[in-house]
């Protein structure tokens, strides 16, 4: 893939909903063993409330990316939404969010899937309409409220979350910019939902070695060897976050030590925010980032895929942190509730029609 | 196959719902929520919309637990009048709060969420509702 | 503008009457109401009425109910404003009256809320709120209402229990009134220990789902004395209407539409508050009780419930107030209710009320759409 530098980051935003459901809640219902989840190193997981769903949680983030790209809306030439858990399968979430927002409707976009990495295939694309010229500002957002099947070990992580980033033409009001990307993709059944089915299916162990670390090593392997860099030459490392395991283990089958890896990993507090994940933790990093230093982004979609960034942070981001919430804020407003809350909230009680 | 929304009123209103304006009175300067097109102080049919800021204050609330048709998934729902920082109040549905943590004076600020769905099936309507300021 | 009297009245028990649809309501209020004036022939017909479209599938309502009444092909119509729809109707009667268009009118109020669960009903209540402002997010005119009564509590310093006062009073006098929906007396420990609808409002607050109807036969001079040996006057009528949008009104603890209704009423009628000896008001709810007695001119703001503990407005006193029980326990069939208010009046200033019987020469009847959103005053005088 040929390197593209002159596009960038304007502004990063993040929502994470308020409601926590504890992994031991999940344990007890089940019964599971306790501790099963410290196995996965989660231990509580962001749940939407009744009024919540993709759009509600891609809005909000969208506006904090919008905050801090310090851009007016109606400059955006093209919005995306990546998501798995669409409120309609056949409707689009970027035109509610548009209007929201004031950004169209001289605008394109559209809802992507590919699985936890439709998002990033958005940012890959607006880095070719910006370098294009065909646009000036781009609107990723990756965001979901994830369902798994009640019992189904995937209900420890299933989360929900999102998180929004304006991409510009470097210069443009960017803090950061791409140095280069490089996408791998191939046909892995390691995770997929049929249109009747309301939860997924999983591979188990077959979701580890097939799928997530071979594409991600993958990706970032062609990513280093196609702009000469090695694992040292990053500051941060950020990577699909599943559960608090997988991304310590990829980064040290690439020989990226753990501390690089940590200040991104927000997926323990908040569960597997899908479309959400990778990029929450990129909006984490960019809080504490300093100029000149150099950022491994690799997202990774079931199905499978992965792509590899390298991002270069720039002058005056400091400025930019406090202009919306931060991932602190969210962590920290949160309010715990039961498995039947829960329950209700995601709307997992079946009624019969009378 | 039943629909109870009307699918040219939902899209009629979205704008309504989605971005919070008053009208402001070009003459005697009275702001009005929900819009207006003629002011009703003076009569002045000159009046120019104003983006508002979302952010305000509980002035009285309720906790409904009998709820209408189509809402049972959100009760008990929390109503209040909140005042906004321009001066106008609206009445709106208060979200990620519980009913402990409310009372008059609480700040608040506006945020997108679903109101109301056709069921599993239909148009999905939303817009504004209030959640507490943090911090 | 001619003057204009009320000669015969008629109406039903209120209740769920699951055997009686719109039509049979109606037949037994005006067929009474025709009783009442030796069967004379009425020349239009008005009806006050809510939800017949949104629960019962009727349009034309005017039409259908003159026709099973066996009134003949005469001018029939309905008026709406939500639940003051009945004091609307009686307005308009007046009008067709006091205008010189016809010389003897019937003016009924009726209303069939029992035909679906709470939950349906409710929606159709709370039309009379706004559509795409309010009833949009999913308030019931319930949930409206309690957000006037939290904060009258709280600026007035008034607690639950000296709230209660006004349930306990209205189920008081209802447990006189035969034809009440709810005729037994209940305590302040009860009202507060019942079903909280919309925190601070309790089943006990709330005026009940229920069915009924009532009929009065309006007349001009010259009829009058020939249909009735007791007619009584007319002499005030005043109506005026607010935003429906209530956080958008300056104040939101009083009804600038009874303000300005009365204020009419009391002119056209050319007697003051201190004058009046019956008052049937609006009290939806508890709150309104309280607010409306403010409003018209009988109490200090916030002070009425503190009153009303020490005695004013019970029987004996002047005005009394809702000596049938009011909306509370005798019922409120909504688009009745203000039919019902008027034939009450009548009945006390012609000496024949069946229930707690006052003593008077002026009467006053109070009717409310909405939230104070249409208001209707009727003025009588003996």
């Amino acid at each position: 893939m040929k390197p593209v530098t002159d596009v960038g980051i304007a502004g990063w935003g993040m929502y994470i909903p308020k409601y926590r459901l504890k992994c031991s809640e999940i344990e007890a219902m089940w019964g599971f063993q306790p501790g099963y989840c410290k196995n996965l190193k989660i231990f509580e997981k962001a749940v939407g409330g009744v009024d919540e769903d993709t759009i509600t949680i891609g809005y909000e983030a969208a506006k904090n990316a919008i905050a801090r790209a310090k851009v007016d809306p109606s400059e955006i030439g093209a919005i995306y939404v990546g998501t798995e858990s669409k409120p309609y399968a056949v409707k689009p979430s970027i035109t509610v969010i548009g209007e929201a927002l004031e950004i169209t409707p001289e605008t394109l976009g559209a809802d992507l899937e590919f699985a936890c990495r439709a998002a990033s295939e958005a940012i890959e694309a607006s880095i070719g309409l910006i370098s294009s010229g065909m646009i000036k500002y781009s609107l990723v957002i990756g965001a979901d409220t994830a369902q798994a099947s009640p019992g189904d070990v995937l209900e420890f992580t299933a989360s929900s979350g999102g998180a929004a980033y304006v991409l510009a033409k470097r210069g443009n009001n960017t803090v950061a910019y791409f140095e280069g990307s490089y996408s791998y993709i191939t046909d892995t059944p390691d995770f997929w939902r049929r249109p009747l089915s309301p939860y997924p299916y999983h591979g188990e162990q077959f979701t580890g070695d097939p799928a997530y670390f071979h594409h991600i090593i993958s990706a970032a392997k062609g990513l280093m060897e196609s702009l000469g860099l090695k694992p040292s030459d990053f500051d941060y490392a950020v990577f699909h976050q599943p559960n608090g395991r997988f991304p310590l283990k990829v980064a040290s089958k690439l020989g990226i030590p753990k501390e690089k890896v940590l200040p991104g990993l927000i997926t323990p507090w908040i569960g597997n925010t899908y479309n959400g994940s990778a990029l929450i933790g990129l909006a984490a990093v960019l809080e504490i980032a300093k100029p000149e230093q150099r950022i491994l982004f690799v997202p990774f979609g079931s199905g499978s895929g992965s792509d590899a960034y390298s991002i270069i942070v720039e002058d005056g981001i400091g400025e930019r942190v406090n202009l919306a919430p931060t991932v602190k804020h969210y962590l920290e407003n949160k309010q715990y509730i039961n498995y039947t809350l829960y329950a209700k909230f995601r709307g997992i009680i079946e009624r019969f029609k009378v | 196959m039943s629909m109870k929304f009307s699918i040219p009123r939902t899209w009629r209103e979205r704008k309504a719902h989605y971005v919070l304006e008053a009208t402001k009175c070009s003459k005697c300067g009275k702001i009005h929520y929900p819009p207006r097109i003629v002011c009703d102080n003076c009569r002045s049919r000159e009046l120019v919309r104003i983006k508002l800021s979302g952010t305000g204050k509980v002035l009285t609330y309720t906790i409904q637990h009998v709820v209408l048709d189509g809402f049972r998934d959100y009760a008990p729902m929390i109503f209040a009048i909140i005042e906004l920082e321009e001066g106008v109040r609206i009445l709106a549905s208060l979200t990620d709060v519980t009913p402990k943590q409310i009372k008059p004076g609480l700040r608040v600020k506006a945020v997108l969420r679903k109101i109301v769905e056709d069921g599993k099936l239909g148009l999905i309507r939303y817009g504004v509702k209030f959640k507490p300021l943090e911090g | 503008m001619r003057k204009v009297y009320v000669v015969g009245v008629g109406f039903t028990k209120i209740g769920r009457f699951f055997d009686k649809g719109l039509r049979e309501l109606f037949a037994e209020a005006s067929l009474k109401a025709l009783e009442d004036i030796g069967n004379e022939k009425v020349e239009a017909l008005v009806v006050g009425n809510m939800m017949s479209s949104s629960l019962s599938e009727q349009d034309n309502l005017g039409a259908v109910l003159a026709d099973y009444a066996g009134l003949g092909g005469i001018p029939a119509f309905k008026v709406e404003a939500a639940c003051g729809s009945g004091g609307v109707a009686v307005y308009t009667g007046f009008s067709l009256i006091a205008s010189g268009l016809f010389d003897v009118v019937m003016v009924s109020g009726v209303e069939k809320e029992t035909e679906y669960p709470t939950r349906i009903v409710s929606k159709g209540l709370a039309q009379a709120s706004d559509a795409e402002y309010e009833m949009f997010y999913g308030i019931s005119f319930t949930g409206l209402n309690a957000l006037v009564m939290r904060m009258y509590m709280e600026k007035y310093g008034v607690s639950r229990d000296e709230m209660s006062i006004w349930p306990v009073l209205m189920h008081k006098n209802a447990s006189k009134n035969p034809y009440a929906q709810l005729p037994f007396e209940v305590t302040i420990e009860q009202v507060k220990n019942s079903m909280m609808i919309a925190d601070p409002i309790r089943l006990l607050d709330s005026s009940p789902i229920g069915d009924g109807a009532a009929a009065i036969i309006l007349a001009s001079e010259k009829f009058a004395r020939k249909l009735s040996d007791t007619p009584v006057e007319v002499a005030g009528v005043g109506m005026a209407t607010d935003h429906i949008y209530i956080a958008y009104r300056e104040d939101l603890l009083k009804l600038k539409a009874t303000i300005e209704a009365s204020k009419k009423a009391f002119s056209m009628a050319k007697v003051m508050p201190s004058q009046i000896d019956i008052v049937e008001e609006h009290d939806a709810f508890t709150v309104l009780g309280f607010i409306n007695l403010e409003d018209l001119g009988f109490s200090e703001r916030g002070k009425t419930p503190k009153e009303m503990l020490q005695g004013r407005f019970h029987p004996g006193d002047k005005p009394t107030v809702n000596p049938s029980g009011g909306l509370k326990a005798r019922g409120h069939p909504v688009g009745a209710t203000g039919v019902y208010q008027v034939a009450e009046v009548t009945m006390q200033l012609r000496g024949d009320y069946p229930g707690i019987k006052v003593q008077g020469e002026i009467g006053l009847a109070h009717s409310i759409g909405g939230l104070g959103t249409t208001v209707t005053v009727i003025i009588l005088k003996r």
